[in-house]
């Protein structure tokens, strides 16, 4: 079999193999799954978005950033390219949102705010440093 | 890069497939022998009854987690999880099944369906179902949406909304449990999240566990309190010097890798084990059992118990009535119970409270309180298909006027939400049928 037949039959192999995992997968879920990507309710949002670094200034992937206010707390973790971006609510301003950074294995993190110019809401930028 | 992601997902399917242990038939362990008869339960439910519902709660519990010989026994370990119960096909004699504790819940939902608790700090959690309530699932086809259809059509009209339809009811032996694991690094200390009551916690924003006052330190090494120099930061704050605590205190199962690969695949899992590890789950990791609900069919509303980890668990109102045959670790757990939506009530006059902090202090105040003032009761009596939001947290009896899971013609669905919704193979053969 040549080349093309090789990667033919491989992907063949991989569209069934995807496929029956999907069909015998249950579809369940109860009120307590969790799917950061289904967010919302597709109400517009204040977008705040950042990274965290290390004291080398390299980018952390798996750091939580939690932006506090009163009323709620949003929890996310970076990403494996060290950044993270979520939305809250229109009516929650930015001198309302404590952010908060950490990952184990390092000090609590230290954050630096940008906020947008001309007083704008949206977008709020957010870096967290990490030092060992 | 487009070879290295079809590597990945083509090991994730073959795990998937692969991943799977030949058990034999179905086993399950039943519940046993109730300790109030349903007589003395409906009676419970006009009198100042609450401590001898705790020993009835108590009594579920060490009826499926007894200690034989100092060591824990999870009996439930043979349960059914949610995915099976739910699959499109039967299990069958000798079928290979995914090892205890199975697939978390929402691992396989499509993404329009998975509920959306956007920026909330979830825990690793499955639903597992003993063999009556499997059974009761599977014989009457509960799992297929054509099913549930077929009853919104021409079903049993429901006892206490007749406008509804409703489920054939489980069995009295039935009972349905959903776990919440903490990931937990066998080589060193992981910070732990304990909730402590606080009038604070009544804020509209509902209480991740990341905003809890207090965090403890799990390891493998010394026993509580013989350590106590260590800083640790989790959640965006920094712990000095928390209490130690000895994994074999709690409830724990050891992750191997293919669980560690299954347990990766599903998001919810993964933010849990990195908002926890800094890293995802690995080979060799523990997960120790932080809560559980435990849904017990033995009467129409159901008896509703939740249990959660504390380190001073002989302490306070969720530690009393805890009887002598609850042994072992398990005593290291707190309980509260719900019978009812209302009674007994609180001492401030209002809609008896029943949650567990680790699953639904975290749920917003929607106008009747956040999620330490919900119930179960109120909460699982709204579980109809078809599937409808459980929030906003509601407080006593049902309101069928105002809340549309009590709407005409919709299918109640046995106070279980997981049953509220279709399986796969039927929405895929819907939408195949549609699309032809």
């Amino acid at each position: 079999m040549n080349a093309l037949g090789n990667k033919i039959l491989a992907r063949s192999i991989m569209a069934v193999a995807f496929l029956a995992a999907v069909l015998e997968s249950p579809l369940t879920w109860a009120p307590y799954g969790y799917d950061p990507a289904a967010h919302k309710d597709d109400k517009p949002g204040n977008v705040y978005f950042g990274s965290a670094k290390d004291s080398n200034a390299d980018y952390v992937s798996g750091a939580t950033i939690i932006l506090e206010t009163k009323k709620l707390e949003i929890v996310t973790v970076t990403d494996p390219t060290g950044r993270f971006r979520v939305e809250l609510p229109v009516d929650v301003l930015p001198s309302a949102v404590t952010p908060h950074c950490s990952l184990k294995g390092y000090k609590l993190g230290e954050v630096v705010t940008r906020l947008p110019p001309g007083g704008e809401p949206s977008p709020v930028e957010i870096n967290c440093v990490l030092g060992k | 890069m487009r070879r290295k992601i079809s590597g990945v997902i083509t090991l994730g399917v073959l795990f998937f497939l692969v991943d799977a242990v030949a058990l034999g038939e179905p086993q399950g362990s039943e519940l046993s022998q109730p300790y109030l008869s349903h007589q003395e339960l409906g009676v419970a439910l006009d009198a100042d009854i609450l401590p001898r519902q705790r020993v009835h709660v108590w009594g579920v519990l060490s009826s499926i987690a007894p200690v034989s010989g100092g060591k824990q026994a999870l009996l439930f370990a043979d349960w059914f999880n949610e995915a099976e119960v739910f699959s499109a096909k039967d299990q069958r004699i000798g079928q290979r099944r995914v090892p205890f504790p199975g697939l978390p819940i929402g691992a396989s939902a499509v993404a329009e369906l998975r509920m959306s608790h956007y920026g909330d700090a979830p825990l690793i959690t499955f639903v597992h179902y003993n063999v009556s309530a499997y059974r009761h699932v599977r014989q009457h086809q509960l799992y297929r949406e054509k099913r549930l259809q077929e009853i919104g059509r021409a079903g049993e009209n429901d006892a206490t909304f007749p406008s509804m339809k409703t489920i054939p009811p489980f069995p009295s032996t039935a009972v349905v449990m959903m776990t919440g694991w903490w990931p937990v690094d066998a080589k060193g200390l992981t910070p732990m999240p304990v909730w402590d009551p606080d009038p604070a916690d009544l804020k509209m924003g509902g209480n991740n566990y990341t905003s809890w006052k207090r965090v403890v330190a799990i390891g493998p090494g010394e026993s509580i309190e013989s350590r106590q120099s260590t800083t640790l930061v989790f959640a965006g704050r920094a712990f000095p010097f928390p209490r130690h605590v000895h994994i074999n205190d709690l409830v724990h199962i050891k992750v191997d890798r293919p669980m560690a690969v299954r347990l990766m695949a599903d998001i919810g899992s993964r933010k849990a084990a990195v908002l926890v590890l800094g890293r995802p789950l690995e080979a060799g990791d523990l997960l120790a059992l932080v809560g559980m609900h435990i849904f017990s069919a033995e009467s129409s509303t159901g008896i509703w118990g939740t249990f959660w980890w504390h380190d001073r668990p002989m302490e306070g109102p969720f530690a009393k009535d805890r009887p002598d045959n609850v042994k072992g670790v398990w005593r290291n757990y707190l309980m509260d119970t719900a019978f009812d939506a209302m009674l007994p009530r609180e001492p401030d006059g209002s809609a008896r409270v029943c949650f567990n902090p680790w699953f639904e202090a975290k749920f917003p105040d929607g106008g009747q309180g956040n999620g330490v003032t919900s119930n179960c009761v109120n909460c699982h009596s709204r579980a109809s298909y078809p599937t409808i939001d459980f929030l906003p947290i509601r407080r006593g009896y049902p309101e069928p006027l105002d809340d549309p899971a009590f709407a005409a013609g919709r299918v109640r669905t046995g106070q279980l939400w997981s049953v509220a919704d279709p399986s796969l193979a039927d929405r895929e053969k819907r939408r195949s049928r549609q699309a032809n």
